[in-house]
C-alpha cells in the first residue's frame, strides 16, 4: 500500500500518480464476461474491422474502471472515491498503450468533511485524450479518519 | 442553413417522456459476486477482498468496487435475443420516438452516497431526467439523460447514476 493522501498536504493543480495499462485479450475478454457483454468489436478481430476498427476496441468502462482505480491507488484504504463523471470521446484498440491521469482542481469542506475534486483522463498519446471526466473524492486529514457514511 | 429553415425535433409528445419511469428492479450483492468482479477487472483492493483490513479501515467492513453496481442487476440473455454484434436488441422501455438515425454515448455520472457493502439487497429506479434538443453545425443534437437511482431496504438512495445518450 503507498503511503495514504492526506487533505492538507495537497495543492491546486497537483497531479496524482498516473497509471498506465496495456490491455490485453484475456482482460479485455475477462470484463466482456463479467458484465455479460457479447458485443463481438471487444472479441472477434474480423467483426471489428468488419466495423472499422483496426483491431478489438476497449470497452468505455475499461477505460472507466482505470480511472476508478488509478484514484483507488492513490487513496489507498483511507480516502473515498465519492463521485466521478465522464464521457468516451475517441475509440482506443487492443495494442494501444493508455494512461489515466489526474489532477487537483479544487479542495474544499463540506459538512465537516475534507474533499478534493479532480479533472481526470485516460489518453492514448499526448492530446489524444479518450475519456476525459472529473472526480471527487473524500480525505483524511493527519488528525482525522475519513467518515464513512453508512 | 437560415434560421427560419430549422425546423426543431421536440414536440410535446416527446417532452411528455422527461419523467416516464423504467421497471423497479430489485437484486442482492454477494460477496461472490464482488469477488468476481474484483478478478476480472484485476482490481484487488483489500477494502473489496480482506475482511479483516476492511473492517480495520474507515470503512469499518468490505464495500464493493466503485464500478460494481450493474453487476447484481444483470439479465442474462437467450442467445436468440443478441443481435449479429452481439449486442441486445433494442431496449424500447425507456427510449422516447426521436426521428433521428444515430445515437452516441454521451457520458455517465456516478455519484454515491455511501458505500455498497456486501449482503445489501438494492432496489434501483430509472426514469429520463430530461431531453434537450440544442442546435448543432450540422443539424439537431437532442440530448436525453436518464437517472437511475439506487435505494436500500431502509428506502435509504445508496447512488444515482446519470447517462446522456446524444441522438443526431
Amino acid at each position: 500500500m503507498t503511503d495514504a493522501a492526506y487533505w492538507e498536504d495537497l495543492e491546486l493543480g497537483q497531479e496524482i500518480p498516473s497509471h498506465t495499462v496495456e490491455a490485453s485479450a484475456v482482460a479485455m475478454f475477462q470484463l466482456s464476461a463479467v458484465t455479460w457483454n457479447s458485443h463481438r468489436i471487444h472479441f472477434d478481430l474480423a467483426w471489428a474491422q468488419h466495423e472499422g476498427h483496426e483491431e478489438r476496441v476497449i470497452h468505455g468502462p475499461f477505460q472507466t474502471e482505470m480511472l476508478v482505480q488509478m484514484l483507488q491507488r492513490w487513496l489507498g484504504t483511507t480516502g473515498w472515491l465519492q463521485k466521478i463523471s465522464f464521457s468516451h470521446r475517441q475509440v482506443a484498440v487492443l495494442g494501444e498503450t493508455l494512461t489515466g491521469r489526474g489532477r487537483i482542481t479544487a479542495l474544499r469542506e463540506e459538512d465537516g468533511s475534507h474533499l478534493a475534486d479532480l479533472e481526470v483522463w485516460v489518453e492514448k498519446g499526448p492530446d489524444e485524450v479518450t475519456t476525459p471526466g472529473t472526480a471527487t473524492v473524500v480525505l483524511p486529514t493527519r488528525d482525522r479518519p475519513i467518515q464513512v457514511p453508512g | 442553413m437560415v434560421d427560419d429553415e430549422y425546423e426543431p425535433v421536440l414536440n410535446d409528445e416527446i417532452r411528455s417522456w422527461v419523467g416516464r419511469e423504467g421497471p423497479v428492479v430489485t437484486a442482492e450483492v454477494t460477496q461472490r459476486d464482488i469477488e468476481r468482479y474484483a478478478h476480472a477487472v484485476d482490481n484487488h483492493s483489500p477494502l473489496f477482498l480482506d475482511e479483516d483490513t476492511a473492517t480495520a479501515s474507515p470503512f469499518g467492513g468490505l464495500i464493493a468496487p466503485f464500478l460494481f453496481y450493474p453487476i447484481p442487476f444483470i439479465q442474462p440473455l437467450r442467445h436468440d435475443e443478441l443481435q449479429e454484434d452481439g449486442l441486445p436488441g433494442e431496449d424500447t422501455e425507456l427510449k422516447p420516438p426521436i426521428p433521428l438515425p444515430r445515437d452516441l454515448f454521451g457520458g455517465q455520472e456516478v455519484e454515491y452516497v455511501r458505500p455498497i457493502r456486501p449482503g445489501d439487497v438494492l432496489t434501483r429506479r430509472s426514469r429520463i431526467s430530461s431531453i434537450e434538443e440544442r442546435r448543432g453545425r450540422s443539424g439537431p443534437l437532442v440530448f436525453v439523460e436518464t437517472e437511475m437511482t439506487y435505494y436500500d431496504t431502509g428506502g435509504e438512495l445508496v447512488l444515482t447514476v446519470r447517462s446522456t445518450t446524444i441522438l443526431l
